[in-house]
């Protein structure tokens, strides 16, 4: 009987662990390269730093120019030469960033299972698990649904339709990767509508590390007096 | 146990409805992004091999113009004009009144893109008031020691 209790409390402790594990740090590095219908394009490339605790997202950028980007909370400050050169009112991006998704496990559902969307249906086909998301019926008219698709588990699409089932964006999340236990899509693809024009945008990550120690600095990166 | 085995699979069945039309969104022509990114990813190779050079030639051209080609740096503006690339009424869907405001602000007053957040906001707030007459009165009644009961 001492056998038995000693082996369920064992496995218990080792459950608790594995599924009590929290994350809250990601670091790496990016490149997004995009082009817009309308001509512009968009090579970015640098350093991300984000501390789900902290809630500051921090791109800092060597190309094209050094700058440094932090949204926190409401707040998007642009930063060069320790100045803040621009803020801009935004929504909290951090908290709909690919980074928060996957350290809070809701890169699923993007976040969606707090939103005022619902689950209309559930569709399997070929390797995709579909997740229509439906707005209430009072917004039927104005808006439309997000569709949702997972691969073996893990995020694979987003569609993003108006009310008349027109596709405005898709996105794209491919070349997983299992970062000290965190599935993180190393790959990224935004295609946005502007009429009957595509918009691309491709974001590519590497280098990425899961719960640095170090480098504070950079998550909690100080914003000058502006 | 086969009429256990059918009424799984039947379950399954309605659960894991099948639809073709829905899975086609997922689908995206990757040649023709990998197209239109080429002279970028050309770019991106040459800033990966020569990276101080590469800067070089931006600081002396006085903008962010490198190889004839204009360059905008917000990483956050997702390929669109929206906050992310994500429609407004998602932002006034999942943040209420606050992301109706945000969206006034982050796309400079565009009144479709505040419309939009709006119509969003709408069962945030039906939300809210259900939350806060139903749940949040019932609760504070039931637990509020100084409010007697029948108040």
């Amino acid at each position: 009987m001492k056998k038995f209790i000693i082996l369920f409390l064992f496995n218990s402790v080792i459950f608790l662990n594995i599924t009590g594990q929290k994350f809250y740090r990601i670091n790496g590095e990016f490149t997004i390269k995009g082009k817009t219908a309308d001509g512009k394009n968009q090579l970015t490339m640098g350093k991300f730093y984000y501390d789900k605790s902290i809630q500051k997202l921090v791109y800092i950028s060597n190309f094209p120019i050094d700058e440094t980007w932090v949204s926190v909370d409401t707040n998007l400050y642009k930063i060069a030469n320790n100045k803040v050169i621009a803020r801009y009112s935004s929504p909290p991006l951090s908290l709909f960033s690919i980074f928060h998704l996957a350290l809070t496990s809701q890169i699923n559902n993007y976040g969606l299972k707090n939103s005022a969307f619902t689950i209309s249906k559930v569709e399997k086909q070929n390797d995709m698990v579909i997740t229509t998301w439906q707005p209430p019926s009072s917004m039927s008219k104005i808006t439309g649904k997000v569709l949702i698709s997972n691969k073996s588990n893990t995020l694979f699409g987003i569609v993003f339709l108006d009310s008349k089932s027109k596709v405005i964006k898709k996105q794209f999340f491919e070349n997983y990767q299992n970062v000290s236990g965190v599935e993180f899509p190393m790959e990224i693809t935004d295609i946005t509508y502007t009429g009957d024009k595509e918009n691309y945008q491709v974001t590519s990550y590497k280098n990425v590390v899961i719960d640095e120690t170090t480098k504070n600095m950079y998550f909690d990166f100080p914003i000058p007096a502006y | 146990m086969k009429k256990f085995l059918l009424i799984i699979s039947l379950f399954l069945a309605a659960y894991l409805k099948v639809s073709a039309n829905e899975a086609d969104l997922f689908s995206y022509n990757k040649v023709a992004v990998q197209t239109a990114l080429s002279d970028l990813s050309v770019l991106e190779s040459y800033v990966i091999e020569h990276p101080a050079l590469a800067i070089v030639n931006v600081t002396k051209s006085g903008s962010l113009m490198i190889n004839g080609i204009e360059l905008f740096t917000n990483p956050f503006m997702g390929g669109g004009d929206a906050p992310l690339g994500i429609p407004a009424f998602f932002w006034g869907c999942v943040l209420g009144i606050i992301g109706v405001a945000i969206v006034y602000f982050a796309t400079n007053g565009d009144m479709n893109q505040v419309k939009n957040a709006i119509f969003g906001c709408i069962p945030w707030v039906v939300v809210w008031i259900i939350w806060y007459f139903l749940i949040y009165d019932v609760a504070k009644t039931v637990t509020n020691p100084y409010i007697a009961p029948g108040y």
